[in-house]
Formats: C-alpha cells, sequence, structure tokens
C-alpha cells in the first residue's frame, strides 16, 4: 500500500470537460466490492508469494462505509473537474498502515478504483492518490479475497484475506 | 494482441452508446484475459469445487458485431464501453461463443452472446470478473462469479497458455 502514490485518477478528474456529473450508486447490490469491501482484511502470505514472488508481511487494512466520510460539495467538485461522469458506488473510511483516509469506490479504465484523501495545504481533501481494487467474493464472507492493484495497471495485485 | 485495431468509437443508439476502448492498456482483465485457463480448487476462496475443465478467450475484433452491440446497450438502456471482443470456449458447453469484456454495474463483467429466434447474437448473459494481475502472467488468477444476480461465490482460474 505504500506504493500507492501519483494520482490514478488524474485522467478523470483533470482535463476540460464535455460530459461531467456525480452519480451516487451507493446502493448497488450488484457491485461486488461495494458489498463485499467493510471490514478488515489481512495480507495471505500464500497467494502473495504467487502473485509477487514474495511474502509481503502482515499487512492490514480496514474499511468502513460511511457515506458523510466526504462531503457533498467535494464530491461535485471532483466530478466537474472530470472529463466524464463520477460514479461513487462507495464511500468510507479506509486504514492502512495505523492511518485513516476517506475514500470513494468507482469505476476507471473499466477497473473498481478506490480514491483515497489526505489532507494539504489545510485542506482535509487536498490531495488524492488512488489503485485498483477487486474482489472474489465466497460463498462465505469470511473467505472473500481482497485484491489491491496499483494505480495504473503496471503491477502486481495483493491479496488479503477477510479476518473480521 | 493484432486485433487490437479500433481506437475509441462513440456510436449512438436511440437508447444508449456503445463505447469501444479496446487499446486500453490500463483495463486489469482485457491486458491479461487472453489465453487458456483450469480451474483450481486450491485458490477458488471458501472451497467451492469448481468444474473441471478449461476455459479460453481468443480476442478478435469481428467476434461481435457493432450492430449486436448497439441492440445490447439499446435494450439494456445503457452506455456500454466494451475494453475487449473475442470468443469464448466455455467449459461443457458447444462451440465457442462470442464475448464482450464492459464494466457493468461497477464490475467488469464478461457478456457472452447465443443465439436466439435465429439472431447469433439475440440473447446475452453477463459473468462478473474478478482478476488478480501477477508479477509474471503464468501467475495470474482469473476468478467469474457465480450467477448474475446478488453476490455469488467466485471461481478461481490459472493460467494454462
Amino acid at each position: 500500500m505504500n506504493k500507492l502514490v501519483a494520482v490514478g485518477l488524474a485522467a478523470v478528474l483533470v482535463g476540460s470537460a464535455q460530459e461531467k456529473g456525480l452519480e451516487l450508486d451507493l446502493q448497488n447490490g450488484e457491485n461486488v466490492v461495494a458489498a463485499r469491501l467493510e471490514g478488515t482484511w489481512t495480507a495471505r502470505a500464500d497467494l502473495n508469494l504467487r502473485l509477487w514472488g514474495r511474502d509481503l508481511g502482515n499487512q492490514e487494512i480496514t474499511v468502513s462505509i460511511d457515506r458523510k466520510a466526504i462531503p457533498e460539495d467535494v464530491l461535485k467538485k471532483l466530478a466537474a473537474r472530470g472529463r466524464h461522469n463520477l460514479t461513487a458506488y462507495a464511500i468510507g473510511r479506509i486504514k492502512v498502515g495505523g492511518q485513516e483516509h476517506p475514500f470513494l469506490l468507482t469505476g476507471l479504465h473499466g477497473n473498481p478504483h478506490v480514491v483515497w484523501f489526505r489532507e494539504r495545504g489545510g485542506d482535509p481533501f487536498g490531495d488524492a492518490e488512488s489503485f485498483n481494487v477487486m474482489i472474489s467474493p465466497a460463498k462465505e464472507p469470511k473467505h472473500d479475497l481482497l485484491l489491491v492493484g496499483g494505480d495504473f495497471n503496471n503491477q502486481p495485485f495483493s491479496a488479503y484475506g477477510r479476518s473480521k | 494482441m493484432r486485433w487490437m485495431t479500433a481506437v475509441a468509437l462513440l456510436i449512438p443508439t436511440q437508447e444508449g452508446v456503445v463505447e469501444l476502448d479496446l487499446l486500453n492498456k490500463e483495463n486489469v482483465v482485457a491486458s491479461r484475459l487472453e489465453g487458456a485457463w483450469k480451474a483450481s480448487p486450491d485458490l477458488t476462496p471458501g472451497g467451492v469445487n469448481p468444474v473441471p475443465g478449461e476455459l479460453a478467450f481468443a480476442y478478435d475484433r469481428e467476434a461481435v458485431p457493432e450492430g449486436a452491440l448497439k441492440k445490447m446497450a439499446a435494450r439494456a438502456k445503457t452506455k456500454l464501453t466494451v475494453y475487449a471482443l473475442g470468443k469464448a470456449t466455455r467449459i461443457g458447453k458447444p462451440g465457442p461463443a462470442p464475448f464482450a469484456l464492459t464494466f457493468w454495474n461497477g464490475n467488469p463483467t464478461l457478456l457472452l452472446f447465443e443465439e436466439e429466434n435465429g439472431d447469433p447474437f439475440g440473447k446475452w448473459s453477463g459473468c462478473r470478473v474478478a482478476f488478480a494481475r501477477a508479477k509474471d502472467s503464468k501467475d495470474d488468477i482469473l476468478y467469474l462469479v457465480i450467477g448474475e444476480r446478488g453476490i455469488g461465490a467466485s471461481l478461481a482460474f490459472t493460467r494454462v497458455r
């Protein structure tokens, strides 16, 4: 997760806008990641050995869904800066490496994509970083797999199993 | 990858729009889906036992005509962005089926077309996909979510070639 650099959403958030708007699709029961993302996830050494060729340690990610984590005006501002409509499938907080950040789940280049925010210049939403994300659901959610990619499609995914 | 000849193209329809984005290297699934895959019980989360056999995906820009995509977008009343087109060989089913990889309800989704009433693309079904890109593509893991509605279990597949 410490490799989450640059703003992967730049293609969406920057540029002249022809078609833009905000769509909140927060109750879409068909969205796999939104439906199963909430919880605590711990790195799966066995899978990361396969995907990365090495163990990534005991990294943990905790996600809570909270519509109020990002104010409406911030969402509208993001959408207004993009080239396309911004669809949010989930909004909440994500804790990685002991630090918690507001995030939204959207789509970018046909991938489920998490954009998370941190303070810059006194603005709590002044900086954004992002990563591709997938979830492989199991029949029982306790067996779900969280798959975290990079901000661009140029690196392996990291696998996490649900611990809570 | 010679099939990737198209560029982003907007095709207006009565009720929807089809965008062909076949050259988008940022699409995780499209960049690694092509090839043959075998079911992997060991990697399937939760121990669901996949049906043994192989899946195969061959890219072919001509596999699904634009007209069929336009019709589908119109019937679904949605904008359809397509990241890959080709033919899929399925386990236990006859003949390769034309497919389109798209993004549907926020999920990477394979749309598989079948004949209906004489129209070779008259019927379609959707299969949501998750994908774990590995450092070496031979170690990639493809996950197919069972069922078209709700959140079902998923089955893991590993690359054969």
